[in-house]
This record gives C-alpha cells, structure tokens and sequence, in this order.
C-alpha cells in the first residue's frame, strides 16, 4: 500500500515552487516567487483580509471589468464615413469607454488599458499592464494600393513600412474597407477615360491582386503587419468589437496560463455531463477519462469501457495478473469496432501498455509513450 | 462481471515461418534494424555494451556489397562515426522501429515475390502482430520486434547462417521532390537520444531554404493532395516529412556538406505555420485541442507562429457560430499573439506558402546562419518591435522535431489531471490542487483503501484547497470521486 503522504495546509504552493523542479507548461512568464511567498506570508498575517484581497483581484480580472478600463480613442477623420456610426455603436454597446480625439496617426483608433486604482498587489502587475497599445489605422483603398506598388518595388527588407510613422510605438494593424470592389472597378473601367489622380497616373507599376498579394506577405516578413481587408463598415465594425473583446480578455487568459495544467480543456466545450447524485453519469467520465490518452478513439474507448465498466474493475483485473507482461498486455486483445478506413481492430498492446502502466505506477512524471 | 480473454502468448516455440516466407523476411528485415541499432549503440558507449549481441561478421572487410551506411563505420583512425551517418539509428535502447513503407521497400529488394502492393493488406505482417512477435505503435504505424519476435529472429538468423551486412540497403532518392525522411530521421533521433551535435554554420550560398510540409497535410480527406500539386505547380521547393509541431515550416538545408555521404544540416527557421479549415477549426474548439495545439505551438522553439485559416467566403454547416469563430481567430492573434492569414480554399493557402517561401528565401539572402542549443531564446530581446533582420540563430531541425515529440509525450501527472477534469465541476485548480496530493491514481486508489469507511472515503477529498484563495474541494465533488474510484461494480 502506498504511503499517503502528510495533509497539507495552507499554502500547497510551497510544496510546489520548493521541491520539485515544475514542467514546462507550469512555468509562467511572470515571476511566481514574489507574490506566493509574499502572499504566504501576508495570509499568516491576516487571513481573511488576504483571502477578500485575493478575490478582489480575481474578480478585477474578469473581461467585463477589464472592458470598463479599456478606452478606444478614435479620431475624428475615422468618422468621415457615415458607415462608421454602425462602428461607433456596436463599441459604446460593448461598455467600453469612446473617445473622440485626434489621433496621430490621424484615421486611426487606439486602445488602451488602463490599471486598476487602486492595483491589487496579490497578482504580478504585468497582469495588468501585460500587453501594449493596439492601434488600428483604417486606409483608403487608393492610398492602400500606393504602398503596395512602393513595396513591392523595394529590392531588400526595410524597417520603414509605409503608412506608419517609426515613433508610433503602439501594435499596428491596418484596415481597407472595399478594396476589392475598387481593383475590381478600376478593372473594368475602359482604358483612357481612367479617371487617376497623379500618383497613380505616373506609376509604372500596375497595381493588382497579385501584387498587393506580395506585399501582404511582405509585411508580414518584415514588420509582422497584418492588414484586414474588409467589404463593408459592418464587417470592420465585428472585428474591431472582436479586438475589443479578446483585449479585454488578455489579462484574465495570461494568468490561467501561468497555472498549472492550462493546456487542460476546462469551460463550456469540455464540461462532461452532470452526475446525478447516485452516481449516474459516471461511466460517461471515465469513457471520457480515457480518451484523455493520446491517440484513443471513441470506438477504443468503448472497447475498454465496455470491458472494464470502472477503474477499479480495471485496476482489479490488473492485480490478478501474475506477471508483468501479462499486466501491460492486459487490454491488448480487446476487441474494437472497425472503423470504416480500416483502422485497428482491437485496442493494442502500445495503449494496453500506456494504460497499465498509467495505472500501476507511482512516478507521476513517467512519459507513457513508448518512444520517450 | 466481464472477463477480458487472456492475451495471446507468443508461442515462438512452436512457430517457425518458412523460408522466404514473408512472415521471415519481416522478422529478419526487423532483426537487422534492431542489430544495427544496438551495434551503433555500443561504438558510442563502450562502457555500457554488455557484450550480448553476437560480432557483426565481415567487418574487418572493405567489403563493397556492405550497405553505405555501416561501411562508413570503418573509416580510417581519427575520423569519429557520427550519429548523423546511420539513417536508421532510433533508439539507444535497442528498440528499432521501421514503418510499413520502409518494410515494403526493404522487401522488395530482399525477396520482391514476398512484398504485396503497398496499399494492399499484408497477412504476413498481420499475423505477426497477432502473434506478438511485432509490435505496432504511433500513426503513422512503427513496427518493431517484441522480446518473443527478438528471440525468434535471433534463430532465424542463426539458423540461415546469414550474414546480416550482406543485405543492406541503400536508402534511395526518388528524383524530384525529396524524401528527406530517411536522412532527417537520423539526426533526428540523435537527438531524442540526447546526443549533442556539433554546431552548425551555414554561410550564405552554402544553403537553400525550402518549404517543409507536414506528411499529415498530404494524406487523408478529399483535397489535400492538391496541396503538393499546387506547390509544385508554382515551383516551390519543398519536401515532405513528418513533423511533430505545426503543418509548415521552413528549413535551411546544406546544399554541400562536407562530407558527402552525411545527411545535409538543416537549420529550421523561426516561422511554423498551423493550417486550420473552418471545419476543423470548430471541432478542435469544441474538444480542446484548439487550445492544446496553440499551447504547443507556443513552446516548439519558433516565435514568428501564423494561424492559417482556410475557407472564409464558402458555405458552411458549422457546429459553431461564425462569430464565436470570429472571436476564436481574433483571440489567436490579439491574446496568442499569432499572425492570422485568412484564405478562400486550399489553392489560395498554396499560393500563399508560395509567396512566404520566397519571401523568406529572399530575406535571407547573404545571412549566415548557426546552430543554437534547444531550450536557449534565438532573440534575447524578443519583446522589441520585430526587426527586419532575420532571425540567424537556429534550432537544427532534428532539435526542434525532436522537442516537439517531448512536448507531446503524456506525463503520468498530466493524464491524472486531464481525467479528474472530466468530472463534471473540476477545474484546472481544483484538479491541480488534487494531483498535488495526490500524483499519481495509484497513490489516489491506496489512499481510498486505507480509508476504514465508505464515509471516510466520501470525505477524503473535501477539504483538499484549490486555487489561489484555497478554497475547499467541497464533499459533493469528494463524493463524486469516491463513487467514481471506489465502485466495484459498473458504472452508470
């Protein structure tokens, strides 16, 4: 029988930052040592007051408080279009602050997160100030098509991007509404009766898909500059309230992803079926628990379901065998249903072995697959 | 309560394949790997050869039928044997594997009249597996021998008397596209062994960059093979392998080692692209994988990470919304810091790789490049605004395959975590606090046996604390995982 180790009270993240070195997916960008140690120590101090302060900041974390520090300024030029009122209410509709100001640069929107006041010291600021200012900057189609024609005509990777200036120190996207409309109006328009302004008129290059294709990608490669291409106010107006949405959802998301096991699905899509109080429910986690293997279909979990309806089923037929390799070929021969490509027919001694041994062992950080 | 049928015994003492046989060619093509590897183990660690596999007969010889690749073993004094040299060195244990692509080939040249077509069924090999003298594992399927198909190949061959250098196999290359496989593999693997490689420097015009699709991409539904007819339609240099992480990315491969006979080093570069069709995109946001594959993506080594979407525009029966798609993407790229490309179908993406392909091709025009060691940050400063300077400190290729085949294997404790996540109303804290506690199912299980009662075994877990303001477990979800580990009979 194995030794059930000591309870643990308090602070079960000493164990954790103290003994054992964590795995990778436990390590958080943001330094972990200051504020649990800080935190343990306050929490013998004041217990309860740490725990309401704790909460507290939790609760800032949430998007919907997040969305009431975010402030979206936008400058006057932006609004030009009468498309852009469509933007402007589905903005004050998310609850987020609007401002209207001159922006530089100018037809342009900018977000910006403020912190909260006063700032909970119980998680690392850089959960509050993570991320830095996006700015979107909306482009005529015309103007659009003018720097793709300079880019690609440039011979070698350059820091200067048209449209945006070096000083902005915001994280740039770029927005076109109707460009495909324009290159295919600008198509179909009979040669001679063009009407072009200057700039174009006295370009070399003409400026087509496939070029501002290029350019894309250019962009990409060198300044890591997405461009939104967008046919309507309406359809830039959902991806900015996109925008809107998953900013206020940063700081919330980079702290679940500094603890522990954050690749685990957990939310909505994961849940499993509710279990009844008589246990009902529960042979629907455990097909589930072993889906949790690599490489394990539905038809194969079924399989070992079927043949072992709990674990403890499984975990008994496991002691009753006398040898080792009877143990890890335990699950082997079960039958599966075929799929229709083909695939196994029965479970296999590679997932037998996995699952055994997953079972049997005390070393939490054995890596199951063969190869490791 | 059901009773599982035994598992079959191997029964190698009365079964004996016949000669050229194809069940025998399989057993000794496996065989030969398997000596291969272990001998190749043994001129690397002296001090552990435990002296048990017999001497490789004709090695003193230049004998010319002897395959290339062991007879690069017997080089002059001074010269080191290199991991890189042995194509199919896997394991330092002795587990070799070879794929069904690789038995046929072998096969074909061994014994051609034993092999069938590649895409037809091979009872041979099927009976092997049945009878546990092989072994299969992963997809793409690996085959290797068990200890009871190990103890019958060894008689095999004793009894043919064969001289296993004899029937090497020179790795071919088909013309055209590459098939990097066999020679990526190799380092590859050295580096799941652990082995340090000598660093790499590759000047300019001493390398090409070319395209490296995921095999994954390649096979399966409908429209995928269009995607290598598209590539080279547009003539982009690319080659096909296996990768652990990611659909697409991009190598930077000698073009003339030194050493001709060596497989060419191969820097992989700092963009991974994850191709993902709105059909796919909803079902791995519905199961969690979405998740999971960016959280991977996230620690392979390579920063510049672009999610592309493919199938905007078509008509679609999604199982989710387009604006919880919408949100999803957006996410990726605000949150995830991701560079979103959307395209219309697979032709659209194809010309799309086409033109990163160049452009990186062209990005990389007179830099030098050099190895970096796995784990270490290519950019130090990786905050800043990204430079229009390409990254030149690299992971070899193998390193970053390699890693990525770590970062999938499943630990014990993240299983055990992944599966108490399943009872409805535990979270990640929560089933973080209990793996804290308790590590590992057997350490759960023992525990629920010391308990005296069922009562006791109802609470066992309710004051465990989660989270940050260690919050009780509670006894409702502590009885639910009593039920769930310490009922003997069916669940319902």
């Amino acid at each position: 029988m194995a030794r059930v180790g000591p309870g643990r009270a308090g602070a079960s993240r000493r164990g954790r930052s103290g003994q054992r070195r964590p795995a990778t997916w436990e390590i958080s960008d943001s330094d972990t040592e200051g504020p649990a140690h800080s935190e343990a120590a306050a929490r013998a101090r004041d217990p309860a007051g740490e725990r309401r302060a704790a909460a507290e900041a939790l609760r800032l974390l949430r998007p919907e408080q997040v969305l009431r520090r975010l402030a979206v300024r936008v400058d006057p030029a932006f609004l030009e279009d009468a498309g852009a009122d469509v933007l402007m209410e589905a903005l004050e509709a998310l609850g987020c602050e609007c401002l209207i100001e001159p922006q530089r640069p100018a037809r342009s929107l900018q977000w910006t997160r403020a912190s909260p006041d006063p700032c909970p010291r119980s998680l690392p600021p850089e959960v509050w100030t993570a991320g830095e200012q996006e700015l979107l900057l909306l482009l005529e189609p015309e103007e659009f098509l003018q720097g793709v024609a300079t880019l690609t005509q440039i011979s070698g990777p350059t820091r200067w991007v048209p449209w945006i200036s070096p000083e902005i120190t915001a994280r740039p996207h770029l927005a076109v509404i109707g460009l495909d409309a324009y290159l295919w109006s600008r198509q179909h328009v009979p040669r001679g009766t063009q009407p072009e302004s200057p700039q174009v008129a006295g370009a070399e290059v003409a400026v087509g898909w496939p070029e501002v294709e290029e350019a894309l990608v250019l962009l990409q490669l060198w300044a890591n500059l997405d461009v939104l291409l967008v046919a309507s106010w309406e359809e830039l107006s959902q991806h900015v309230c996109a925008i809107t949405k998953a900013l206020a959802q940063c700081p919330l998301k980079q702290y679940r992803e500094s603890q522990a096991f954050s690749f685990c699905t957990a939310g909505r899509w994961a849940a499993g079926e509710p279990v009844a109080r008589d246990g009902t429910g529960l042979r629907g986690a455990w097909w589930r628990q072993i889906r949790q293997f690599s490489r394990v279909s539905p038809a194969v979990a079924d399989a070992v379901v079927t043949a072992f309806p709990s674990p403890r089923l499984l975990q008994q037929a496991l002691v009753a065998c006398s040898t080792e390799r009877e143990r890890l070929g335990l699950l082997a021969d079960l039958p599966v249903t075929a799929s229709e490509d083909g695939r196994p027919r029965r479970v296999g001694p590679d997932l037998s072995r996995r699952i055994c041994l997953f079972l049997t062992t005390v070393n939490p950080d054995l890596l199951l697959d063969l190869s490791s | 309560m059901p009773v599982p049928a035994r598992p079959k015994v191997g029964g190698s003492g009365s079964y004996w394949p016949a000669r050229h046989s194809g069940a025998r060619v399989i057993l000794l093509l496996l065989y030969q790997e398997h000596l291969v590897s272990t001998k190749l183990h043994w001129e690397m660690e002296p001090r552990q050869w435990s002296g048990r596999f017999p001497e490789m007969p004709g090695q003193d010889k230049t004998g010319k039928d002897s395959p290339s690749h062991l007879s690069r073993m017997r080089r002059g004094p001074g010269t080191e044997p290199t991991l890189s040299l042995l194509p199919w060195f896997q394991n330092p244990n002795g587990h070799q594997f070879l794929t069904k692509e690789e038995l046929l080939k072998r096969c074909a040249q061994k014994a051609p009249r034993v092999a069938p077509g590649s895409a037809r069924p091979w009872p041979a090999l099927r009976s092997l597996l049945h009878r546990n003298l092989v072994l299969r594992t992963h997809q793409p399927a690996r085959y290797s021998l068990t200890p009871e198909g190990l103890e019958l190949a060894q008689k095999l061959a004793e009894s043919e008397g064969l001289s296993l250098l004899n029937v090497g196999i020179r790795p071919e290359e088909p013309p055209g596209e590459e098939i990097a496989v066999p020679g990526a593999a190799s380092a590859e693997l050295a580096s799941e062994a652990g082995v340090q490689q000598p660093p790499l420097e590759l000047r300019p015009g001493e390398y090409r960059v070319l395209l490296c699709v995921d095999i994954g991409e390649t096979r399966g539904a409908g429209h995928r093979p269009e995607l290598l007819r598209e590539l080279q339609r547009l003539h982009v240099t690319h080659t096909v392998r296996k990768l652990h992480v990611g659909d697409f990315v991009w190598v930077a491969q000698e073009t003339n080692p030194r050493d001709p006979a060596a497989s060419p080093g191969e820097l992989v570069l700092d963009h991974i692209v994850e191709r993902k069709r709105l059909d796919d995109l909803c079902s791995s946001i519905i199961d969690g994988r979405f998740r999971e594959q960016k959280f991977r993506l996230k620690r392979c080594g390579l920063e510049r990470r672009v999610y592309l979407v493919e199938e905007h525009g078509s008509v679609h029966n999604l199982s989710l919304p387009e604006s919880t798609l919408l949100q999803a993407v957006t996410n990726t790229q605000v949150i995830d810091g991701f560079f979103v490309k959307r395209t219309a179908d697979i032709k659209e993406s194809a010309a799309y790789l086409a033109l990163l392909t160049r452009g990186l091709q062209r990005l990389y025009q007179g830099h030098t490049l050099r190895s970096r060691p796995w784990g270490t940050p290519g950019n130090p400063e990786s905050g800043a605004m990204p430079s229009p300077n390409p990254l030149c400190s690299l992971l070899t290729f193998s390193d970053f395959n390699a890693g990525a085949i770590k970062n999938k294997a499943q630990s014990v404790r993240e299983v055990f975590a992944r599966q108490l996540m399943q009872v409805r109303g535990v979270s990640g804290e929560k089933a973080a606090a209990l793996v804290d506690r308790y590590s590992t199912p057997a350490s759960l299980l023992a525990a629920y046996d010391a308990c005296a009662t069922p009562r006791e075994q109802e609470t066992l877990l309710s004051t465990i604390k989660c989270g940050r303001l260690q919050r009780n477990l509670g006894p409702a979800l502590s009885r639910t995982l009593s039920q769930l580990y310490c009922s003997y009979s069916p669940l319902t």
